[in-house]
């Protein structure tokens, strides 16, 4: 099995309104093209996203946000995405760590 | 934590029409950290509804909520802000109708009171100063 890159990058704080939750990593047992795992978290104990995934880019993993079936656009549109670096950041990093921990646990 | 911890703002809201029940797509921020597209308005027998962003399951004709609230209080909170901000969005469309209205009917009594038309002039006149109350009900002008 090659060995998994991962991203490195210090936990960033985030504001007390939206803290991370019950943040949960479903890695594909046969992995199909670049995606490695597919993710949900709740935000702020108010809403949970979904539809997240886990993604093996040429820079190492990274989150991907679910695009949006019903835009018309020629591009594609997330449904949901951080505004902020600092929100990217925090998840990227809860989801990742999740990820490893999820995969060193079946190896 | 309550639903007051939640701010919505930069409200984007894009009517549309002759999609079911769908009048309007909407996108927010919560907390000025998180973009959520794909919301939709629906007006249902029992009144407007909130509908969070979904995605197709392949293979299957269900759906699954892409996100979605978990406590009821803010799901209610939610629901109330964007509609409020749909209906405020109408009144102000039937409103610029309404104005566009007004200027057209002043427009053709002016024209008929230069033929010397007066009794038009003035029928017109009464129209134009019915529709201007209307529009004071709309914007409390």
């Amino acid at each position: 099995m090659p060995a998994k890159k991962t991203t490195q990058k210090e936990t960033t704080s985030l504001p007390a309104t939206l803290s991370l939750s019950n943040i949960q990593v479903f890695p594909l047992k046969e992995p199909a093209g670049k995606i490695r795992a597919f993710a949900r978290l709740v935000i702020a104990d108010q809403l949970q996203l979904t539809g997240m995934r886990v993604v093996d880019g040429s820079n190492g993993l990274f989150v991907a946000f679910p695009n949006d079936p019903a835009y018309k656009g020629d591009d594609y549109r997330s449904l949901f995405y951080p505004v902020t670096r600092e929100l990217r950041d925090a998840i990227e990093v809860a989801v990742i760590s999740k990820y490893n921990l999820a995969i060193q646990g079946e190896d | 934590m309550t639903s007051q911890a939640m701010t919505i703002s930069s409200v984007k809201i894009h009517l549309i029409e002759g999609l079911d029940n769908c009048v309007a797509m909407v996108s927010i921020v919560l907390n000025g950290l998180l973009r959520i597209n794909g919301i939709r308005i629906l007006r249902l027998q029992t009144g407007f509804k909130v509908a969070f962003p979904r995605d197709p399951v392949r293979g299957s004709g269900d759906y699954v909520l892409i996100a979605h609230p978990i406590e009821k209080s803010f799901a209610e909170h939610f629901d109330q802000t964007l509609v409020t901000e749909y209906l405020k969005l109408i009144d102000d469309q039937e409103a610029i109708s309404l104005r566009e209205d007004i200027k057209e009917v002043k427009i053709l009594r002016d024209k008929a009171r230069t033929e010397g038309r007066e009794l038009l002039a003035d029928s017109l006149g009464e129209v134009a100063e019915r529709l201007e109350s209307q529009t004071e009900i709309y914007l409390g002008d």
